[in-house]
């Protein structure tokens, strides 16, 4: 076939002319073969050449964080709250770790399947970002455990232990709302490049002052750069040193101590006293600064578990939990403030020359009004205005708002003492509460007098929190003062050194006639030291002469339906009332203001006044001891 | 030889035998060889040193003193004479192809049969094959051969030729075989009474591909995408590609110094003292000495 298609006349081989045009078609290819290369190589070194030595460089030089020990969060004496210990955390370099070593690890630690499934997540996370460098997959392993895999680290290799303190809370769930918790960032954070700087296996404050206070507490992550082979493998110092420009180790900024206004003991003395009822909130506030020294809402939680070691299961019972162990109570959430909430409606009235001290109600023991018959909380007869703040007589509020003031002011006076708006503590949330207006009833349906009845006893539709409560007592105690929260009082970097120091600060002055505010404490001194003051029939403070008035507010009988389901937990009723106390001792130049509320806790006498007397008992014993019982001296509380 | 004017220049009567015989050596070809032995060892020392590799550049440098006797005592041996036992060497080499398929190390060639092991020293038949090649068809051209062949003898031949080719492919080394393959084709261009056979044989060459691409296997198939893309498979079958690729354009103009390249000296090129030497020259000496190498095999 090939043959017949030469010519045999001119031998086999091509005519020598021929054979020349060939070779030029040869070299004619060589050449183009050459420029194509060429043309490559100029492609590649010359116009890329940067961009691929950039990628070189990234691929010997690595970054790696180095952890900065967080902040300490510490009371006013320096009690540590919030602390570091040291931990073991095992690492894996993602792209080293083989599937053999991955089960071999499983077998030696005994993993649980929810361990396993976290595990995996995070080499997943980790392989993504940069699968040459090492990442935590189990952090905080005992000693034991940790020995257990460094001892075997020959047989696993691309997992490293690595000793780096482990955020802890020394005193439990002391204070466990306020103090918060950290967790592990999100797959979806971690992959987020806008939290440079963190590690994908670093805590963030999650939760309480951890939360708020992440910038200060957090410190600066360090960074050590080095040198890696193709392996992963460090490579040495000297080698190091001649590829990477610039410091190689930027060491990392310990985070600064935050220190609280909050008095560990105290809070430790009202988180016992409250323990006495299943759910409930403790604010103790200093009249004259506005500083917390406890703040408890109860149930809580344990910050140790949360951070870090939460399970599945133990997970659920705390979100299953009806009293809602993850909502504060003090700071968050609202309540209606029953009786504790009187002051408002008799400021307003004797303002406005509405009221007046001598001026006597009968109370039939309800009250009529078109056809809707308020039930007062007992007969009372006559009483004067004092008598009815003793007694906690509702009758003598209701004809008050509804008859004389109205529900708008109300609101007003109940604005000028902090209710309706946030306090600006700036911590867990921080609720404004409601204060209901004409207006505001207006906008959803229509005004009905009666709600300025309900309004008048902290009823209805008017609600609080615990902190704004504390705060309007400070300001009834100081003459007028109100208050913004402060829960921190500086902060200090590692070395000593001051960066912030917060004085107190003042929300507003509020106007108070002196001569209202006086009737109003001569009402709230019968209520604990008088035959018939609603706090007093249950326990008297022999120590130190306290005032207060106690509160009773009812759950509302729609809400009350939906949640009878709900299966009391340890004598937790969904359906009884709020208790309450509001208060401060001493009487004269108090030290410090309470609120106590004990959520369903039912009435206020009966429940958060005792509560109330034993963390008083305990501050005047332990904390700022008193000469002893001074029972006499009730006197220098009246005017 | 008299026609063509290829032949060398013919020894005169009365000149010395070392005259003669430096007369009859190709001094430009010699001179490119050594220069690119001496760069691929000088790379080569690069490329191994201070490795577990290094004493890879010992044993290259003995081959080296063994390959340079060997060379002078091939040069002096007329190559007409070789030609003449071309069909002994293919035979030898078809068979050292069944045999590495059979016993071959499998490890030492990453998976494919490529290597023999014969007195502690790994050789590859695909190597002896290619000269085999070379000399059958030298043999095939030679005056007066090719135009006594029979159609069937011819085809005989050419399947004698097709079947080293395949072997190889199948070992697999695609690589050596595609070469192989162009060796055939480039002297079939320039020795054939007429090209047209040639460009016919290469069209259905390129027409064959589909068919070819459909019997591969799945993995061969990954390789040559990833070679194309490399980006496709970055860690897999593209690792190797886009880490040589890196190390090429990192080199920019004038590289990074010899013994410097990081690609080449933290193992980012596997294998590359023998895969990918090519690269380390690129990452060290930049495109000035990619383009000089380039052009002085060229030459």
């Amino acid at each position: 076939m090939l043959l017949r298609g030469s010519n045999p006349a001119s031998g086999t081989g091509p005519a020598l002319p021929e054979l020349h045009r060939r070779l030029k078609w040869v070299a004619l290819a060589g050449v183009a073969a050459f420029l194509l290369i060429a043309g490559r190589l100029w492609q590649l070194q010359v116009m890329r050449g940067e961009n691929y030595y950039e990628r070189t460089v990234s691929n010997v030089v690595k970054e790696r964080y180095l952890p900065s020990v967080r902040g300490k969060i510490l009371d006013r004496d320096g009690v540590p709250l919030a602390d570091n210990r040291p931990a073991f955390n095992i690492y894996a370099v993602p792209r080293e770790l083989k599937p053999e070593t991955r089960m071999a690890l499983i077998a030696l630690l005994g993993l649980t399947d929810d361990e396993i499934v976290k595990v995996d997540e995070r080499i997943a996370v980790g392989k993504k970002r940069d699968p040459k460098s090492p990442i935590v997959i189990l952090e905080d392993q005992g000693r034991d455990k940790a020995a257990l895999v460094e001892q075997s680290l020959a047989r696993l290799p691309g997992i490293e232990v690595h000793h780096e303190p482990y955020r802890f809370y020394p005193q439990g769930d002391l204070g466990a709302h306020l103090i918060g918790y950290m967790t592990q960032m999100t797959t979806a954070e971690a992959e987020d490049r806008s939290y440079k700087g963190y590690d994908t296996s670093e805590l963030v404050g999650r939760y309480g002052l951890e939360k708020s206070w992440e910038n200060y507490l957090r410190g600066k992550q360090g960074i050590e750069r080095y040198a890696v082979d193709a392996r992963g493998q460090r490579l040495d110092d000297k080698t190091a040193a001649t590829l990477i420009q610039g410091e190689r180790v930027i060491g990392a900024v310990p985070g600064a101590n935050v220190i609280l206004t909050i008095d560990a003991e105290l809070q430790k003395l009202s988180e016992r006293a409250i323990s006495q009822v299943a759910a409930g909130a403790v604010v103790i506030v200093e009249p004259r600064t506005g500083r917390l020294r406890a703040v408890v809402s109860k149930p809580s939680f344990d910050p140790n578990v949360m951070t870090g070691h939460l399970t599945r299961a133990e997970e659920t019972l705390l979100l299953s939990d009806p009293r809602k162990p993850f909502i504060d109570k003090a700071l968050r959430a609202t309540y209606p403030p029953g009786s504790v909430f009187k002051f408002v409606t008799a400021l307003a009235a004797l303002e406005d020359g509405q009221a007046a001290e001598d001026e006597v109600f009968l109370c039939p023991g309800e009250y009529q009004l078109s056809g809707t018959t308020f039930k007062c909380n007992g007969t009372h007869g006559k009483l004067d205005l004092i008598g009815a703040i003793q007694h906690s007589c509702n009758v003598y509020f209701w004809k008050l708002a509804t008859e004389r003031i109205g529900i708008d002011r109300i609101a007003e006076v109940a604005r000028q003492f902090g209710f309706g708006v946030p306090t600006n503590l700036g911590l867990n949330g921080d609720a404004a509460g409601r204060i209901p207006t004409k207006a505001w009833y207006e906008e959803r349906g229509r005004y009905k007098v009666g709600f300025a009845t309900n309004a008048s006893t902290g009823q209805g539709d008017v609600e609080v929190s615990v902190v704004q409560m504390a705060m309007a007592y400070a300001a009834l105690s100081n003459g007028g003062t109100l208050y913004t929260p402060q829960v921190v009082d500086r902060v200090v970097a590692s070395d000593g050194r001051p960066i912030v120091h917060y004085e107190p600060k003042v929300a507003h002055e509020i106007a108070i006639p002196a001569d209202a505010l006086d009737i109003w404490r001569r009402g709230m001194w019968k209520v604990t030291n008088e035959p018939g003051g609603t706090a007093f029939d249950h326990g008297y403070v022999a120590i130190v002469p306290v005032m207060g008035k106690t509160g009773t507010a009812e759950i509302r009988t729609k809400a009350r339906k939906k949640e009878e389901d709900l299966r009391d937990v340890r004598g937790y009723s969904p359906a009884r009332s709020h208790s309450w106390f509001a208060g401060w001792a001493p009487a004269e130049n108090p030290e410090i203001v309470i609120v106590v509320f004990a959520e369903h806790g039912g009435s206020g006498g009966k429940v958060a006044w005792p509560i109330a007397k034993q963390i008083i008992e305990g501050y005047f014993t332990k904390i700022s001891p008193r000469p002893q019982p001074d029972v006499g001296s009730g006197s220098g509380a009246g005017p | 030889m008299k026609d063509t004017g290829l032949a060398l220049p013919r020894a005169t009567v009365g000149v010395s035998r070392w005259r003669r015989f430096r007369a009859a050596v190709d001094w430009p070809l010699i001179l490119t060889m050594l220069a690119l032995c001496a760069i691929g060892l000088f790379n080569l020392y690069s490329a191994t040193r201070g490795t577990r590799h290094s004493a890879k550049f010992d044993t290259q440098l003995k081959w080296m003193v063994i390959a340079s006797i060997l060379f002078i005592v091939a040069t002096a041996v007329d190559y007409r004479a070789l030609v003449r036992l071309a069909w002994i060497g293919l035979g030898t080499a078809i068979f050292l192809l069944i045999v590495v398929r059979l016993l071959g190390d499998a490890a030492h060639g990453k998976g494919s049969y490529r290597w023999l092991n014969i007195a502690g020293m790994g050789i590859q038949p695909s190597e002896v094959a290619k000269i085999a090649v070379i000399l059958v068809l030298a043999r095939m051209f030679q005056d007066g051969e090719l135009s006594g062949y029979t159609t069937e003898a011819l085809l005989i031949r050419l399947v004698a030729l097709a079947i080293p080719v395949g072997l190889i492919a199948i070992q697999p080394d695609l690589g050596t075989a595609t070469l192989t393959t162009l060796i055939c084709l480039t002297v079939g261009f320039l020795a054939m009474p007429s090209v047209w056979p040639m460009i016919h044989v290469t069209l259905a060459g390129l027409l064959a591909i589909p068919i070819l691409w459909e019997t591969m296997h799945d993995y061969q198939k990954n390789r040559i995408l990833a070679f194309i893309d490399p980006a496709s498979d970055p860690t897999g079958n593209g690792w190797h590609t886009r880490q040589s690729i890196l190390a090429v354009g990192s080199g920019k103009i004038l590289g990074k110094g010899y013994g410097e390249g990081t690609q080449n000296q933290f193992d980012f090129l596997p294998e590359h003292w023998t895969d990918f030497p090519y690269s380390v020259w690129a990452e060290e000496w930049g495109f000035i000495g990619s383009v000089l190498l380039v052009s002085s095999s060229r030459s």
